[in-house]
């Protein structure tokens, strides 16, 4: 939990995630499936979810 | 995020779904997944307004792209662990697994 860049402001454990609703690739992305929005909220009840932010696409990995 | 392509059934196995989220546009991510083989989950377009889910969720730098960050939400719609990391990292993906494991 430990952050070298410690942002202004930092939501913590234990708070509601904010939800989203954002345009995203299939499924399976890069395999050409229909994008599709996807809320947060899809998921409530069902599943746990793991948010990966990322830079940018093609940034070396 | 190729890393977690490696580590998908392992999320699987945990009840957790991967979300990839970026400021990219969609056709972007969408490329940019195809020129790795593709992945198993798909990638979020954080792209209009600009930022406004990573600047929700606290991980929105200057430049107006992200951190690296995981955020595990149960299902309940609570935050049980969050790593965020210098740039240049990967986040560690046993530290994420363990966290998974602490919730049913």
């Amino acid at each position: 939990m430990a952050s070298k860049s410690k942002p202004i402001w930092k939501i913590e454990v234990g708070d509601t995630a904010p939800e989203f609703k954002l345009m995203g690739t299939g499924d399976h992305a890069g395999k050409g499936g229909p994008y599709r929005e996807i809320a947060l909220s899809d998921y409530r009840g069902k599943v746990n979810v793991v948010l990966a932010f990322y830079p940018a696409a093609f940034t070396p990995v | 995020m190729p890393s977690y392509e490696e580590d998908l059934s392992e999320f699987t196995r945990r009840n957790a779904q991967v979300l990839g989220i970026s400021t990219d546009n969609v056709h972007s991510n969408e490329a940019w997944a195809k020129s790795m083989g593709g992945l198993s989950y798909p990638l979020l377009s954080d792209f209009w307004p600009h930022g406004r889910t990573a600047v929700d969720y606290g991980v929105l730098r200057n430049a107006g792209i992200t951190e690296r960050a995981i955020f595990v939400v149960d299902k309940g719609g609570v935050i049980r662990y969050i790593d965020i990391h210098d740039i240049s990292e990967q986040p560690p993906t046993d530290r994420i697994m363990a966290a998974l494991d602490k919730l049913k």
